[in-house]
């Protein structure tokens, strides 16, 4: 969806809009000849309006949240990877990891 | 929703605008779904809030459902889709991935640091060097201490090799970026080593240990000594107790094998008593005497006739 169409779904202003891109917390394709949002970004769009409207949130407040959201999903994908690549071990393999788990744990 | 919408929020009923903004605040921030990517249930919690507080923060609606003119009904909200469900599996490449809290796992020649890391997606546009292998055979205590050599690559030029200490027969060592050249800009191959460890001349590798059938005499057998015993770090000095048979094992700790962990295996040693290389007139004479004497029969218990 372009810009307008993102901006009525939150019903939001354009202005609101551009200050979250200037800040960074929503990043739209820019591949196309015009700005295109995807449904991710509406959910994200949606978080950050619940945060700043009713959550009583700041804009610093803000910022800091959604650079910690994306580390926590990066580190969440990151985490799936290496237990389905577990998962992919034979049981010897995943005892021996659980072993070692266990030592440092 | 059948649930109070006063007890959601845990506020009471003569609770001001105030109270309640701040009791809804307070909840949120601990139930939102996309600041509890991993936790399902905090969706319902969520939405709960969400909807007491919808109902509680307009004066007029909360008038009237304190006059029960409504009840909390109706005031369910569309489905939503949170963006957990989108980001939940955030990988490189993504507008909104970000590695900064792990890209620094895994040690800098671990396999798996460039998972971390993901410096190997980074490279689109580069292609990375081939890795290459190789072998090569190194000494028993090189394997063992560590030591620096080098390899002579298939187009004549030197590659120095350090050989970690502890190094067992069929390892594979890896140099990171010694392997061919990458292309426009790419990080080069790694190489492999496969190590082949010979064997010593007296010492054989048991995992972290080493073992050493040691020779001792008749009479250090007997009478017990103080002999020099070699191991892979020097010469040591092991106390063989008196009456020491053929066979008994003598462990000298902390001389076997470093360990990747740290610490190092054991050297046990196993005597094993020889006799005099020529046959001593005095010594038969003494044996004669000895053995009528004695009477002992060490293969007793047998079965032999």
């Amino acid at each position: 969806m372009n810009e307008l169409e993102f901006c009525l779904k939150l019903k939001i202003e354009v202005s609101v809009l551009a200050v979250w891109i200037e800040q960074g917390w929503l990043v739209p394709d820019t591949t196309g000849l015009e700005q295109q949002f995807r449904e991710a970004d509406v959910a994200r769009g949606q978080l950050i309006l619940e945060m700043t409207r009713d959550m009583g949130v700041n804009e610093a407040g803000v910022d800091l949240v959604m650079e910690l959201v994306d580390q926590l999903h990066s580190l969440r994908g990151t985490m799936q990877d290496l237990m389905a690549a577990i998962g992919q071990q034979d049981e010897e393999a995943q005892f021996k990891i659980l072993q070692s788990l266990d030592r440092h744990g | 929703m059948s649930r109070d919408p006063y007890d959601i929020l845990g506020v009471k009923r003569d609770a001001t605008q105030k109270d309640i903004q701040r009791a809804f605040r307070k909840l949120a921030k601990k139930h939102h779904p996309d600041l509890n990517p991993g936790d399902r249930p905090s969706e319902e919690r969520f939405k709960e809030i969400s909807t007491a507080y919808e109902l509680l923060s307009d004066e007029q609606k909360r008038a009237r459902f304190d006059r029960g003119e409504i009840d909390t009904e109706g005031a369910e909200q569309a489905p939503r889709h949170y963006y957990r469900e989108y980001a939940s599996a955030s990988r490189p490449g993504g507008p909104y991935h970000n590695s900064a809290s792990f890209a620094d796992f895994g040690e800098a020649e671990d396999p798996l640091s460039a998972f971390f890391s993901h410096r190997v997606h980074d490279d689109h546009f580069h292609l990375a060097g081939e890795d290459r292998y190789f072998s090569m055979t190194v000494d028993f205590l090189d394997a063992v201490n560590g030591a620096k050599t080098q390899v002579r690559l298939p187009n004549g030029t030197p590659l120095d090799v350090q050989i970690p200490a502890g190094t067992h027969d069929g390892q594979t060592l890896r140099l990171p970026g010694k392997g061919g050249p990458g292309m426009s800009g790419g990080p080069a191959g790694d190489a492999f080593i496969d190590v082949h460890v010979k064997p010593h001349r007296f010492f054989q590798r048991d995992g972290d240990d080493i073992r050493l059938d040691l020779p001792i005499s008749l009479d250090e057998a007997v009478l017990g000594a103080k002999i020099r015993v070699p191991t892979p770090t020097g010469a040591v000095t092991l106390t063989v107790p008196s009456h020491s048979n053929s066979g008994k094992i003598l462990r000298l700790k902390g001389k076997g094998v470093p360990k990747r962990g740290g610490g190092r295996g054991d050297l046990f040693v196993t005597l094993k008593i020889v006799l005099p290389d020529k046959a001593d007139p005095r010594l038969t004479a003494f044996m004669k005497e000895w053995a009528e004497a004695s009477k002992q029969d060490p293969r007793k218990g047998m079965g032999l006739p």
